[in-house]
């Protein structure tokens, strides 16, 4: 382990992985330093969601090693490697995010609830936040696909992780709702100084990256923007 | 951790009635095994109570045959046992008909209340009550004292008139005994009297039915013998008991072997009732994970949800058996009533220990059942987003697991029964190994079969049309979820099957064996099998004499039950009843051998040896004491030990015990005795059956005689053997009411997960109608699957119940009947099921606002 990775938020050091003999990544390098955005392209098939699991511990790699904040993920346990995902990792997804079973309020509290911890004030101050105060009682299903996504955005910020991983979280919305949601993502992550890794296949975010990795043939290419 | 106690609660609450179902059909399981539990023990005490209510705490009794003993030989029999530390009481007893209870009988029993004490705790407790009337029950004519439940079981008032062969009397109840757990107010129906006044009403003045003894040594056995008057005998009293008791074990075994089959049928439920709600929330798990939730989490959760559901069920169940059992209870006894005793009105004690057995049962089973399926949910991989696994991989992957501890359990069947020593004990082991094999083996071939009913319709030109095809993908497909239900249908449904088809093979065999033995018009015996088993109440030369002088008689066969001493190839020795007759030369067709005589030439040599003074043996008789045909018995006879071949063993179903048979001429000889107890009459040609009967009963008079035609003797023969068998039948629709519940629950469950594809369906333009044959069709395939599949298993089971369990426990062997009618029954059954539960669902799915199941998460 270099003294780089304790630093960095996430680091793949010679990442493989395939499914069914196909390779999607083969032997991939990158780090996302803290604090900083990096926006993810890559057409549709060509793995961005499997790094995204990767880096979550949800995925194992075939061979290389994933670091998530300072931790090697192939060598603790599933235990760890979830308690280490409860509370270093935000996670948006393009939907089904949400509990059904579980009020707004409630999914947003879900990580805090899981480890036992209040949390009641981290959670309304997030959801004045993205502007969803007084509201949390009501049942995700009852809300509009916009509505949800900032429910998705305040539970995957309000324990304050070191990485957000956001996975198309705008694939289904309209440009200007895509666009609020981006916009909060982007405010509140730096706000709480945590590094975000935005997957998307519309190169218009571009501009909110501090970096630009492209995912292409199992390759992924990293430039400064 | 309350949030995941919150998500489970939630996600349990979204279909109320599946949790619902699964908490019922766990709770039918404990239901069944508690009521069958508590029945049983019940009837197992009051049958226990039964008998030393009557027999009391005597070693021996003096009897006289239907004479009766001599009163006056009562004093010197008390002097010669007292003297020896012994005890001696009278009694007299028999059964009267209750005049306005008809079909009710009340039994009679008239003691010395001074010498009762160390006989029977029950009688003599109702004295040391200072309330108790003792002087109006000694001197007040037709007095009598009940037990407070027997009065209220059969309605009595102070004034009872009853009928004893053609005398009707008034009775007065002094008394009621309060129920204070002693053994008179548990046991059968009876009526505690005086010995004079029973002497007095069954008109038996002087004389007494017997006396009751205890006899400390050998030495007050000898001093009591010399005392007896001519004709007495002294016969060891507890072989009445033990032998009852023997004989109710069997039926106990068996009945709890019948909950046994409910309580495996149940956990298959309790396991897919888990594994669904497992699979069902798939998604939920996958996405609490990525959230963050642990495995221990997930397993909590599942864990917890279960006990939760276990104990609610549990409760339920012990609940629903406690009622339940009453009513079998009712059922039990008269059971054991019927073929073996009397036996009083029993009644359910809430028996601390089994409730709580069956509280721990319902959640072990609950919380063993979840764990699989627990174990699974905390593998999920953690997702969020749409779910690309599929769960019906995982099923697959476990099917050659199945498949191989289907077969070691089969393979494992064969060896215990096989290979272990042949008791009743390795046979259910053996049986039930084989069940849960074949349940094991039954989601494995499930896609075959289904696959080929599939095949089949496209034969028959329905494959064409789309919603076949769909239904037959569909099937296999949901057999992730629905794989234990079918199993467990088609155990229950085979479990049926077997206890049915086993049924109706004993039926069938015990039907043809009577028709053919009781070949002669009239039979007149000791009243009661057990009295007549004991072999001390021989018919009186001069009542026999009375009897034979009726007119209409064509040919007589006396018989002579007695209890003889032998000693077997082993060298062991045992008391055995015998019978001793005759047989008519044209009669010899009615005893079967088995195995079969080889040949006419062999039936003749037997029945030549037999006159010549060789042995038969009853089936059962050779089974219990491993005996066969050509080994030699050492009988004691009061003229010296005859060593004497056994030329047969015939069936006979008469007694699960056995009997040896011997030529009466034979008998005579070397037994010095004349003695009949029975006598097997053929009519006159032209003599009406009826009619000789009721000269013959005018002829016997007060004689407790037991005088029946064959067809009344074989009608209740029958009657009594559909009673014993009432009980299997309503445990085993209770299993299979079990399964079908789960099954609805199963089916019900995948057809409401389908919502949304039943939505997409209807939003391409499939008619509701069409959704509802759809869920049928695919109902009907998994219903007629399980419903084949339960054919050979349920073939296979009523062949292990006949050979090995019937004849391990009873020595009765019967060939298998296979009732096809009751096969296609069985198929019917299980397809019947699956639609019923498939088409609740359907039919809401058809209905539902299509964007609503659209949007449905
Ligand atoms: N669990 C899995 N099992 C089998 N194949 C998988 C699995 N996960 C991903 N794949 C395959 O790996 C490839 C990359 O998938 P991935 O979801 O990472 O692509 P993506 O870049 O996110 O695509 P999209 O933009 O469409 O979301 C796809 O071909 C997919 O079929
Ligand atoms: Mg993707």
């Amino acid at each position: 382990m270099n003294p780089a990775d304790v630093k960095s938020a996430l680091t793949f050091n010679r990442v493989s992985k395939s499914f069914a003999g196909r390779t999607i990544l083969n032997a991939v390098d990158a780090t996302v330093n803290p604090g900083e955005i990096v926006v993810l392209l890559g057409r549709s098939g060509s793995g961005k969601s499997t790094i995204v699991n990767l880096a979550a511990g949800m995925e194992q790699p075939d061979s290389g090693s994933v670091v998530l904040a300072g931790h090697p993920l192939a060598q603790v346990s599933e235990r760890e490697r979830t308690l280490l995902r409860r509370r270093s990792v935000g996670l948006v997804f393009q939907a089904f995010n949400l509990l059904p079973e579980l009020t707004v309020f409630e999914n947003v509290h879900l990580r805090h609830a899981l480890d036992g911890r209040d949390g009641t004030k981290e959670v309304e101050a997030m959801l004045a936040e993205v502007g969803l105060a007084g509201r949390g009682g009501e049942h995700p299903d009852h809300l509009s696909g916009g509505e949800q996504q900032r429910v998705a955005v305040a539970a995957a910020l309000v324990h304050q992780p070191a990485l957000v991983l956001a996975d198309e979280p705008t694939g289904a919305l309209d440009q200007v709702t895509a666009g609020v949601i981006v916009d909060l993502l982007v405010r509140l992550t730096r706000g709480r100084g945590g590094a975000l890794v935005f997957v998307t296949h519309n190169p218009e975010y571009v501009a909110i990256a501090d970096r630009v990795w492209r995912l292409d043939d199992g390759q992924l290419s990293q430039e400064r923007s | 951790m309350t949030i995941l106690a919150t998500i489970a609660w939630r996600s349990q609450r979204q279909h109320p009635w599946l949790a619902a179902l699964a908490i019922l059909g766990i709770a039918l399981g404990v239901a069944v095994a508690t009521a069958i539990a508590l029945a049983n023990a019940a009837a197992r005490h009051a049958f226990a109570e039964s008998i030393t209510g009557i027999v009391g705490n005597a070693s021996h009794q003096v009897v006289a045959g239907s004479a009766g003993v001599p009163e006056g030989a009562y004093a010197a029999i008390r002097a010669a046992a007292l003297a020896h530390g012994g005890a001696a009481a009278p009694v007299v007893e028999a059964e009267v008909a209750l005049i306005d209870r008809p079909g009710r009988t009340l039994r009679l029993f008239g003691i010395d209340p001074f010498a009762e004490a160390p006989f029977r705790a029950s009688t003599s407790a109702v004295q040391r009550d200072r309330a108790f009337p003792l002087a109006r029950l000694l001197t007040e004519p037709g007095a009598i004292v009940v037990s407070q439940p027997t009065a209220e079981a059969l309605g009595l008032s102070d004034k009872i008139r009853i009928r004893h062969g053609t005398t009707i009397r008034e009775l007065t109840l002094i008394a009621t005994v309060p129920d204070d757990g002693n053994a008179l107010n548990r046991s059968a129906t009876i009526a505690v009297c005086d010995v004079s006044t029973a002497q007095e009403i069954l008109g038996r003045l002087g004389v007494l039915d017997r006396i009751d003894l205890i006899l400390p040594d050998g030495e007050a056995l000898s001093a009591v013998t010399t005392a007896l008057p001519s004709g007495a005998e002294i016969v060891p009293a507890a072989r009445r008991g033990d032998s009852l008791r023997q004989l109710t074990e069997a039926f106990h075994t068996n009945l709890s072997a019948l909950g046994l089959i409910a309580l495996v049928v149940g956990m298959f439920l309790i396991a897919n009732t888990a594994s669904f709600a497992v699979v069902r929330r798939r998604e939920l798990f996958s996405r609490l994970r990525a959230h963050g939730a642990t495995p221990g989490q997930i397993l909590a959760l599942v864990l917890g949800e279960a006990l939760v559901a276990g104990i609610f069920a549990a409760v339920l169940g012990v609940a629903l058996g406690i009622a339940l059992a009453h009513f079998l209870l009712r059922l039990v006894t008269r059971t054991i009533g019927d073929l073996y005793a009397v036996i009083g009105p029993a009644t359910i004690s809430i028996d601390r220990s089994i409730v709580l057995q069956g509280l721990a049962l319902g959640i072990l089973a609950t919380l063993l059942a979840a764990l699989w399926p627990a174990l699974d949910a905390a593998r999920s991989a953690p997702r969020l987003g749409l779910l690309r696994t599929v769960p019906e991989r995982a099923w697959r992957r476990s099917l050659p697991w199945l498949a191989l501890g289907g077969g070691g359990l089969l393979a494992l069947c064969g060896a215990v029964l096989v290979g272990l020593p042949p008791t009743i004990t390795w046979g259910f082991v053996g049986l039930g190994c084989g069940l849960i094999g074949a349940a094991l083996l039954v989601p494995v071939l499930l896609l075959p079969v289904v696959s080929g009913l599939a095949w089949l319709a496209g034969i028959l030109a329905l494959g064409r049309h789309p919603l076949v095809t769909l239904a037959s993908r569909a099937v296999g497909a949901n057999l992730s979820r629905t794989g234990i239900a079918v199993a467990a249908l088609s155990v229950a449904c085979a479990a049926a099957l077997g206890m049915t088809l086993m049924v109706g093979s004993f039926r069938l065999a015990l039907d043809t064996w009577l028709a053919t033995t009781l070949s002669a018009d009239v039979y007149i015996s000791a009243p009661r099998l057990v009295a007549a088993r004991v072999g001390a109440q021989p018919l009186e030369p001069t009542l026999t004499a009375r009897l034979l002088a009726v007119p209409g008689i064509a040919a007589v066969l006396p018989k002579r039950d007695a209890v003889v001493s032998v000693t077997f190839p082993d060298g062991t020795s045992d008391d055995v009843d015998m019978a001793a007759f005759e047989p008519l030369p044209d009669s010899r067709d009615a005893f079967v051998a088995r195995p079969a005589f080889a040949s006419p030439a062999a039936r003749e040599a037997a029945w030549t040896a037999f006159t010549g003074g060789a042995l038969f043996v009853t089936e059962p008789f050779a089974t219990h004491r491993a005996v066969k045909a050509g080994d030699h018995l050492i009988v004691h006879t009061p003229t010296g030990d005859q060593r004497l071949t056994i030329a047969a063993v015939l069936v006979d179903y008469s007694s699960d015990q056995g009997a040896v048979y011997l030529h009466r001429e034979r008998y005579r000889a070397w037994f010095s005795d004349d003695g009949i107890t029975a006598l097997a009459l053929t009519a006159a040609p032209g003599v009406e059956v009826e009619d000789l009967c009721a000269r013959l009963r005018l002829a016997a008079g007060d004689a407790p005689l037991s005088i029946t035609s064959s067809r009344a003797l074989k009608t209740a023969s029958m009657t009594v053997f559909d009673r014993t068998f009432a009980i299997t039948a309503v445990i085993r629709w209770l299993a299979a009411g079990v399964a079908v519940l789960g099954l609805i629950a199963a089916l019900a469950a995948v057809q409401f997960e389908r919502a949304r594809t039943t939505a997409r369906l209807r939003a391409a333009g499939v008619t509701p109608r069409e959704v509802i044959a759809l869920a049928v069709i695919e109902c009907l395939f998994t219903g007629l699957a399980a419903g084949l599949l339960a054919i050979p298993i349920g073939v296979a089971l009523a062949a292990g119940l006949t050979h090995v369990i019937n004849r391990r426990s009873f020595g009765w062997s019967m060939e298998l009947h296979t009732d096809p009618w009751q096969l296609v029954l069985t198929v019917a059954l299980a397809a019947g099921a699956a639609i019923i539960a498939g088409l609740i669902p359907a039919w809401r799915a058809s209905r539902r606002p299509l964007a609503e199941a659209l949007h449905a998460d």
